[in-house]
């Protein structure tokens, strides 16, 4: 598995946790917008800061 | 977050409506509610938990009977609960009720609004709003069934305790983190297989989901296996304790036998001792005694030698040979009556005999003696009186040597030695079993890894082709990636939480324990309480009781001192009020007075709910001026009394009677003493 930076993980996982936090009172069990709202970010993180992860891009 | 009052409508004992006013001074902190059992302590407990996230505890029976029963008789169909607390600066209320015709589903509504004045402000979502005041999964450590606490100190545990500090910690918001990124990774990987359209990539990411498959159901397996030798593990120390205990009570005979020999021994040396002071009256305390004697003796001897009696330069046998002789040793003739004659014969007066010479050195040597004595008898008493008296502490210390080893052996349990013996087999037998399991498991693990890793750098490779496919494996390495690294800053913030509670256990303990013991947590969080030399000391029910208490002590401590961490990962700690349901049941009275003492600090606001056997004298008097308000739970019956005894509460110079018979409705009314 090709190593991501440690910057770059620690950019995403602060959106990842913003994401959480923004959810953090809600009851586990309860339907969320919060994987919605995670997958989102996911993407979008994907296509701005992943092309320089890419060893062809 | 403190609590002003709580409201109840025919919620289980309490029928009708009937409010509860806490105290919220920050010096009288405590609010005090007596009532003996089934009264409703637990009830009043459950009632802010229920009202606030609609949970109850363990020891709450049949959770879904929360209407009065009398208020059901008389056609009421709800209960209902108030919470009106104080929170960064401003007043809400939090009420809940309870439809009893309702299905399971719907059966409670809850609602929350903004106090200001007499105006109440909805707050849409309360649910939320209640968890952002503090958050459920740290309210059962505030809401506290004491008479459960010892759950904390059994050494099988440790789960409980683990999640515990992973509560207090705040680290749901960062689990809930880990598991969305794994169901997302899991997403990616099905998404690969399917939507990429290419063969070659989707047969790769086929295996790769199947060996990643097969790895996690592996690890998962790991850590159920590790959890259940943990358990073995610590049902084997409590076994291998307990027999260490009976092997123990051997060597404490032993023990006691060799002190009851050494205490021969010291009375032996204590009575050679006491001869010793008998031979040294006679032969060293005359001389003490006698000392003016002996300088009369003194003084009459050389008295004498003055007058020439005794001893004499003259032999008296001598003088009479000279004059017998008839000459002088100077060769003069000494013929009788002569001048010559006479002056020798004049030495005669002065001159001694030998008995008398003798008589006055003995009597010279015998002074001398006595004085010499004299100046060292008194050393040679205290020398022996010192050795007496060291003697007697020896003796008394193994003395109580042995009575406290006497008592130890009352504590061995040795009927059990073959039960434990057995069961110690058993599950030593299970433990070799696990670790088999373990070795397998781990070995599968270690095969697959690597095939695991070759599929990806295989998926990575072919990804490269494919602008899509890329974009997924670039997702996939970095949800996975991202999972690992939060794994392990938990892990590292659950060491430090952990370390600091231990700290924080200990600092407690010191101040509430009348025995030093120290705390300790093993590797799988399990507690444990070590003698001084640091080894294991056995718990009592009160000690394993107190050591429950000061856990959760710990805990309100630790999240309190959190209030305002800011990091990424966790919740920040909080602060609320601590309600104890029968806290210090199982606690001698020392202990009890001295946790007694020590609550009123551990929190801003603190309820403590105790029957009569808790709140005593002693108990009241070290809670003394923190007490702000101070109810009792009176029982009222609609039955006769029978034979049954009166129960009455004693509080300033009162007597309140706490069982009433013959009332107009069965129910509890709380009554307000202060």
């Amino acid at each position: 598995m090709t190593e991501i930076k440690p910057k770059t993980l620690e950019k995403f996982l602060k959106g990842v946790m913003n994401v959480e936090r923004k959810y953090s009172n809600e009851l586990r069990e309860q339907k969320s917008a919060r994987q919605t709202e995670l997958r989102e970010w996911l993407d979008k993180f994907v296509a701005q800061e992943l092309k320089s992860e890419d060893p062809e891009g | 977050m403190k609590i002003q009052k709580v409201e109840l409508k025919n919620f289980r004992q309490f029928h009708g409506e009937q409010t509860i006013e806490f105290a919220t001074d920050g010096e009288k902190n405590v609010t005090l509610v007596h009532a003996e059992n089934t009264f409703g302590k637990t009830s009043l407990l459950n009632a802010v938990l229920w009202c606030l996230y609609g949970q109850v505890t363990a020891k709450f029976e049949n959770p879904d009977k929360i209407v009065n029963f009398e208020a059901i008789k008389e056609g009421a169909d709800t209960a209902e609960v108030g919470v009106q607390f104080e929170f960064n600066g401003k007043e809400y209320l939090v009420r809940r009720m309870f439809f009893n015709s309702r299905s399971t589903r719907d059966q409670t509504e809850l609602y929350a609004y903004e106090v200001d004045g007499g105006n109440h402000r909805v707050i849409r979502v309360p649910d939320i709003f209640v968890n952002s005041v503090m958050p459920k999964e740290m309210a059962k450590y505030f809401f506290f069934d004491g008479e459960a606490a010892e759950a904390y100190s059994s050494s099988t545990n440790f789960k409980a305790i683990s999640q515990a500090i992973r509560n207090i910690l705040g680290c749901s918001m960062a689990d809930t983190a880990i598991a969305d990124l794994k169901k997302l990774c899991r997403e990616t990987d099905e998404e690969i297989a399917v939507s990429v359209g290419d063969d070659s990539i989707k047969a790769i990411d086929e295996h790769l989901l199947k060996v990643g498959k097969t790895i996690d159901d592996l690890n998962e397996l790991h850590q159920t296996r590790k959890e259940e030798l943990v358990t073995f593990r610590e049902q084997e120390r409590e076994i291998t304790d307990a027999l260490r205990n009976l092997q123990a009570a051997k060597e404490i005979q032993a023990r006691r036998d060799d002190k009851q020999a050494e205490l021969g021994r010291i009375g032996e040396n204590i009575t050679e001792c006491q001869n010793e002071i008998v031979k040294w009256i006679p032969s060293s305390g005359i001389a003490v005694v006698s000392g003016r004697l002996t300088k009369d003796v003194e003084a009459f001897v050389n008295q004498e030698e003055m007058k020439g009696r005794i001893p004499s330069p003259y032999n008296e046998d001598f003088v009479k040979s000279l004059l017998e002789s008839g000459t002088c040793v100077c060769k003069r003739c000494l013929e009788p009556e002569s001048k010559e004659w006479k002056a020798v014969a004049s030495l005669l007066k002065k001159a001694g005999n030998a008995e008398a010479a003798a008589k006055g050195v003995r009597a010279r040597a015998r002074a001398t003696m006595l004085k010499r004595i004299r100046s060292t008898a008194p050393e040679v008493l205290m020398g022996i009186q010192t050795k007496l008296g060291r003697l007697v502490g020896m003796r008394d210390q193994v003395e109580q040597e042995i009575a406290q080893l006497g008592a130890q052996m009352k504590e061995m349990p040795i009927k059990e030695i073959a039960d434990r013996e057995n069961a110690l087999q058993k599950i030593q037998a299970n433990i070799r079993r696990i670790c088999g399991e373990i070795g397998g498991i781990k070995s599968k693990i270690a095969e697959l890894v690597p095939q695991k890793e070759e599929y990806e750098r295989q998926l990575e490779r072919a990804a490269r082709k494919n602008k899509e496919a890329q974009r997924l494996v670039n997702r996939r390495n970095l949800l996975n990636q991202s999972e690992q690294v939060l794994g392990g800053l938990l892990a590292g913030y659950e060491r430090e939480a952990r370390e600091e509670v231990e700290k924080e256990i200990n600092d407690i303990l010191n101040v509430v324990s009348h025995s030093h013991r120290v705390c300790r947590f093993r590797e799988n969080f399990s507690i444990e309480l070590l003698r001084d030399d640091g080894t294991l000391s056995p718990k009592s029910s009160g000690e394993n009781q107190l050591l429950s208490l000061v856990f959760l002590a710990a805990l309100v401590k630790f999240a309190a001192a959190r209030i305002d961490k800011d990091d990424f990962l966790l919740k920040p700690g909080t602060v609320a009020p601590l309600v104890l349901d029968s806290p210090l049941g199982q606690l001698d009275r020392v202990y009890q007075e001295e946790t007694a003492r020590y609550v009123p600090t551990l929190a801003p606001q603190v309820v403590l709910l105790v029957s009569s056997t808790q709140g005593n004298e002693r108990v009241l008097d070290a809670l003394g001026s923190h007490i702000g308000a101070e109810y009792a739970l009176i029982s009222e019956n609609h039955g006769k009394r029978g034979d049954k005894k009166p129960t009455y509460l004693k509080r300033g110079g009162k007597e309140i009677e706490t069982t009433l018979y013959g009332c107009e409705k069965t129910l509890t009314r709380i009554e307000r003493l202060k």
